[in-house]
């Protein structure tokens, strides 16, 4: 049974934690042991981001200090750190992170041992195994605990910036995505939902959008609302992907197209509140009368093809008075929806 | 007693006959007069009143499709259309120089309405002039603290107008 080993980061962008954090997850066995995020500050590795001041500064001191962590430097300097350093250099790939994690597993367990036994003392008594310094007890991140294996690709994906491409690929298909564009770029157009809803085996790039043209080569274009859309819905089981939270305010900042997007009328009236008025969970459930999984599978499917403004964590409002359609009208517009088959 | 009706608006060549037509019951009444001014640069004929089409309900009411007459000089009737109206289609043809300054020009004159009741807004040829986009469409109205579904439709396409009124209902609904 491969050994666990804690992961941290200092001085990282809240957006390239996530992505590390859910990059973890998503390779933890693959690198050298069994690797969890924690928040812990004595874990076994730390990622600093160099770049910033108080990140070199943080190196500097540690490394001096000859702390028993290995660090990592996440930086776009990766020729200012002299060889034998661990360097990570940005923008984050999961072909990048891999061998790292497993160079630093190494490290971490050729490392001496907190207490020696004295020679003599040994020599006498049965041969015992050197303690080994003894890891923090890992805490399993809530996000890695939260969300299932299906899901974690898309919950990376829907983490990271809508302007990077995204490159996925397993051993026999590769993808880009291109969010900004909407268009994805694949040998076959049925790989995206293959490799967004994979468990497992999947490589993970954020890419420099200047490299993009290499990257796409021998590729074809297609659409990606659809198939994302689709892939979300029915993927979403309920579950706030891409670091939405139940506390966070919603609003649309545009109708989907429903010309091509698969949908439902509760899907058009939920369109209506989060375009009129917006809402936390809550809220909408007690505008709509709709239950909460539904509501959060629409608003991770309208999140990842970035209609949806967010503003995060606010306190829960009371829906204002809504002005009722009266009883009438509303008997009317059933009687012709009903002639029209709509 | 009222008139059931939903109101059919937009510029000279939007699209409004033919949108008419793919869900009324019989071919809309047009009053349809030879274009002559500059308006023939745009389609052969124009209407000069309105255009009238109706769906019949299951319990015999009827629900009436006006189209307003595109050319301004007309738009003495546009008021008299929308009274009792249940709301408000918007047409907007996106080969023409300016749609942006179409559509503002529609929600401002069709402002009193639009509040009272709602709007939806179709873009028609955008198949053969892609700009603006969609997206242009919705910061447009979000600079001007306005909200309507926007959709990129064919005219001549039954299930895309119905989309349209499917939109506006679902806003009336609950709103």
């Amino acid at each position: 049974m491969s050994r666990q080993f804690t992961i941290t980061s200092r001085h990282l962008s809240v957006n390239g934690e996530l992505v590390l954090k859910a990059m973890v997850s998503l390779i933890k066995i693959n690198s050298g042991g069994n690797w969890v995020y924690s928040d812990d500050t004595t874990a076994n590795l730390v990622i600093i981001d160099t770049d910033k001041e108080e990140g070199r500064r943080t190196w500097m001191e540690w490394s001096r200090q000859g702390t028993q962590q290995s660090l990592i430097a996440y930086t776009t300097k990766a020729e200012r750190f002299p060889p034998g350093s661990l360097v990570l250099a940005k923008p984050l790939r999961s072909s990048d992170l891999i061998p790292l994690l497993a160079e630093a597993a190494g490290r971490i367990q050729g490392q001496p041992a907190v207490a020696e036994v004295p020679e003599t003392a040994a020599a006498a008594k049965p041969a015992q195994p050197a303690p080994v310094a003894a890891a923090p007890a890992p805490i399993p991140t809530p996000m890695a605990a939260a969300v299932p294996a299906s899901q974690q690709i898309l919950d990376t994906l829907l983490r990271n910036s809508h302007s990077q491409p995204i490159r996925l690929a397993d051993r026999q298909r590769v993808i880009v995505i291109e969010r900004s564009r909407r268009l994805y770029y694949s040998s076959h157009p049925e790989d995206l939902a293959t490799l967004v809803l994979a468990t497992g085996g999947v490589e993970f790039d954020v890419l420099n959008p200047a490299d993009l043209t290499t990257h796409i080569q021998g590729l074809s274009s297609h659409e990606l609302d659809a198939p994302l859309w689709q892939a979300v819905l029915n993927s979403s089981s309920g579950r706030l992907l891409g670091g939405l939270s139940e506390r966070d305010t919603f609003r649309l900042l545009r109708w989907p197209d429903f010309r091509k997007l698969d949908h439902k009328p509760m899907h058009v009236k939920l369109t209506v509140f989060l375009s009129k008025r917006g809402g936390d969970i809550p809220t909408l459930m007690q505008l709509s009368g709709l239950s909460g999984d539904k509501i959060i599978d629409f608003v991770n499917a309208c999140h990842a093809l970035h209609y949806l403004d967010v503003q995060r964590g606010l306190a829960a409002v009371a829906p204002t008075a809504v002005r009722n359609t009266d009883s009438g009208k509303l008997g009317l517009f059933a009687k012709i929806r009903a002639r029209l088959g709509i | 007693m009222p008139q059931i009706k939903f109101i059919f608006t937009g510029p000279p060549g939007a699209g409004k006959t033919t949108a008419i037509a793919s869900i009324s019951e019989f071919p809309p009444v047009s009053t349809d007069v030879f274009a002559t001014d500059e308006i023939a640069a745009v389609k052969h004929k124009t209407t000069v009143a309105m255009d009238f089409g109706e769906i019949t309900l299951d319990n015999g009411q009827k629900v009436r499709l006006y189209g307003t007459p595109g050319q301004r000089r007309f738009d003495f009737m546009w008021k008299i259309l929308v009274q009792g109206g249940l709301g408000l289609i918007i047409l907007i043809n996106n080969t023409q120089p300016d749609p942006l300054a179409d559509l503002a020009q529609y929600l401002d004159d069709f402002a009193d309405f639009i509040q009272q009741t709602d709007a939806v807004i179709g873009i028609t040829c955008m198949d053969a002039n892609a700009t603006p986009g969609i997206d242009d469409y919705y910061e447009f109205l979000q600079k001007r603290g306005e909200m309507y579904p926007v959709f990129a439709i064919d005219a001549r396409d039954k299930d895309d107008v119905l989309l349209l009124l499917d939109a506006l209902l679902a806003c009336l609904e609950n709103s």
